[in-house]
């Protein structure tokens, strides 16, 4: 299980639900002090380690596939 | 009768001897010799409140006397404020900024320098958009800084500050010592002038807590250029994730808090020596208060905005020098709350208060008139826990989820993600909505990458609701909600009370879950 780090203002809802539906562990912030990344496009800290997806889709498969390896 | 505000971001009170002699989270005192000096004269405030947070939130309470976190997010003064500026240059009286807080010509704020008749910008604190070289800073402070990809070319990139300070040498090249030589200098060559508005609004002792010597070794033994000791520390808890620090990390950054602290107290005492210089106590009232605290392991965090508004974070220093009041270096246990500075310097200045701000003038509280000021104080984040204290309890109501925050401007402004470029607010609509002016502005839901988003319920800073008492309980170590039921209940009444007063919308109350009084 890993600690999620997500920033309000750039995951959508979807990858909020993903997110709460998973096995991780999740943290929602106001702002990681990542703007510019955030502002450019989906990103989350994993277990600290800065992580951006090309789209929010991929984000949400990222989180699939995470649970999917983890089973 | 001039008015000096002096502001000192994110300084905790329990820094300054004023209020206590060791800070809550160190073994050892702080030197705040000035800040002392300074309290020995004052008026010293116990129960003051910040409102509206963090930092440009609170500046538009004070400038603008708008308690604006119940309608809008971090955002530019807006066409219908009336800033103390305008207001006092309608009256001819002079005013000036002198700063170092970049946040005011960063995406997101706008029109809080603009209305003063000059204003200095020290450049290059934090994210200050300003040196682009070297290209490559010295790796082991960009260690230091946490900032891992300094070739990005992104919005908000920690390598900015290792840029900004490449050429500092001294202490004379930071930011606090430039912001008080700039107001000394300022007092001075302006005694001419029959009356004016001075606000120095000094950025520091906001991180990065770079110091420099003999500041960064006053309180620690460690070596301040150690790559493995940070001195800008992402905010969040300090048990896990990216704000993740050690003890020894924790210690260290505590020292270069209180170094910075210690640094900015001697250059403020810059400002008293010229107000000493220039005999200038009997004609001027100096306001010496802060935006916010910081947490600095309290409650296991540091940083701020993600906690619950602990008072480490919204009882704030204040303390007011007047020739005329009786209470020289006497506390005073008022009630008051940050946009009450506003009310407050525009009758020291003799100014006509506009109707349909939110400020009560303390004035009379320091002028010895009465020692009774306000029943509740407000404050708290946009689109988060709404917080209130009666001066003893403080109770924080959590956001319940049924229905989204929505923001209120006549910008579109990013309710998160202050500051890079705004997106457009797809779903936002236009009307008269705000209680204190028959403006229109733009009311939305904050849009995201994708748009507006479907509401679901945002749970930072806490679940459930929590109740302190600050008399038996300073730092907030007891939540009293689920055994002290009836305090809850009074408190809760009183949150419902204090939204009414403000006309707080529906929306707001229906976020929080509350009911309004019968």
């Amino acid at each position: 299980m890993a600690l999620l780090e997500c920033c309000l203002s750039n995951v959508s809802a979807d990858a909020r639900t993903a997110l709460h539906d998973s096995e991780h562990r999740v943290r929602e912030s106001m702002c990681l002090d990542r703007c510019g990344d955030c502002h450019t496009g989906p990103f989350l800290v994993v277990d600290s380690e800065f992580s951006t997806w090309k789209t929010d889709g991929d984000l949400i498969a990222w989180l699939t596939e995470t649970e999917v390896s983890e089973e | 009768m001039n008015v000096l505000l002096v502001s000192i971001d994110s300084l905790r009170r329990d820094f300054l001897t004023a209020y206590r002699d060791t800070p809550d989270v160190v073994d050892y005192d702080v030197e705040t010799e000035n800040l002392d000096r300074f309290a020995e004269r004052a008026t010293v405030f116990d129960a003051n409140y910040a409102g509206s947070l963090p930092c440009m939130p609170a500046r538009r309470e004070w400038l603008a006397g708008v308690q604006e976190f119940l309608w809008r997010s971090w955002g530019p003064i807006e066409p219908f404020d009336r800033t103390i500026p305008q207001l006092a240059r309608q009256e001819d009286i002079l005013t000036q900024l002198i700063t170092d807080h970049y946040h005011y010509f960063q995406h997101g704020a706008r029109g809080y320098f603009e209305d003063f008749n000059g204003f200095e910008f020290v450049r290059g604190h934090e994210y200050d958009a300003w040196q682009t070289a070297p290209k490559n800073p010295d790796p082991a402070f960009l260690d230091q800084i946490n900032a891992s990809r300094p070739e990005s070319q992104h919005f908000l990139n920690r390598a900015a500050y290792a840029r900004n300070v490449a050429e500092f040498e001294d202490y004379t090249d930071f930011f606090a010592a430039k912001v008080f030589s700039k107001a000394a200098e300022w007092l001075a060559d302006n005694a001419a002038w029959d009356q004016w508005f001075a606000y120095v609004d000094s950025f520091d002792v906001h991180e990065p807590f770079h110091c420099p010597e003999p500041y960064a070794s006053m309180y620690t033994d460690e070596d301040p250029t150690d790559v493995d000791l940070p001195v800008w520390p992402y905010y969040g808890p300090v048990s896990e994730g990216q704000s993740e620090l050690t003890d020894r990390q924790l210690d260290f950054v505590r020292s270069q808090f209180a170094g910075k602290v210690t640094m900015v107290d001697e250059q403020f005492g810059k400002l008293l020596d010229r107000l000493d210089a220039n005999d200038l106590w009997e004609e001027t009232m100096v306001v010496v208060t802060s935006d916010h605290g910081y947490f600095l392991g309290d409650h296991g965090w540091i940083g701020k905005n993600d906690p619950p508004v602990y008072d480490v974070l919204a009882r704030t220093p204040l303390l007011i020098w007047h020739p005329e009041s009786p209470h020289e270096g006497e506390h005073v246990d008022a009630l008051t709350s940050a946009v009450d500075l506003y009310p407050t310097i525009l009758e020291a200045l003799d100014v006509e208060v506009p109707e349909q701000t939110h400020g009560r003038s303390h004035l009379p509280v320091t002028l010895g008139e009465t020692d009774q000021h306000r029943d509740w104080a407000l404050y708290g984040y946009w689109g988060a826990t709404v917080n209130v204290t009666d001066g003893r309890y403080t109770y924080h109501h959590p956001d319940g989820g049924s229905e989204p925050p929505r923001n209120h401007s006549t910008s579109m402004v990013n309710p998160y993600g202050w500051f890079v470029p705004p997106r457009v607010q797809e779903d936002a609509t236009s009307g008269s909505y705000l209680p204190y002016t028959d403006a229109p502005v733009w009311r939305y839901t904050p849009s995201n990458q994708s748009g507006p988003e479907e509401h679901l319920k945002v749970s930072v800073q806490h679940e459930e609701a929590l109740l302190f008492d600050t008399e038996r309980d300073p730092r907030q170590q007891s939540d009293l909600a689920g055994s002290e039921t009836d305090t809850r209940e009074e408190m809760e009444a009183l949150l419902i009370r204090a939204m009414e007063a403000l006309e707080a919308p529906d929306h707001e109350f229906d976020r929080l879950e509350l009911d309004r009084s019968a």
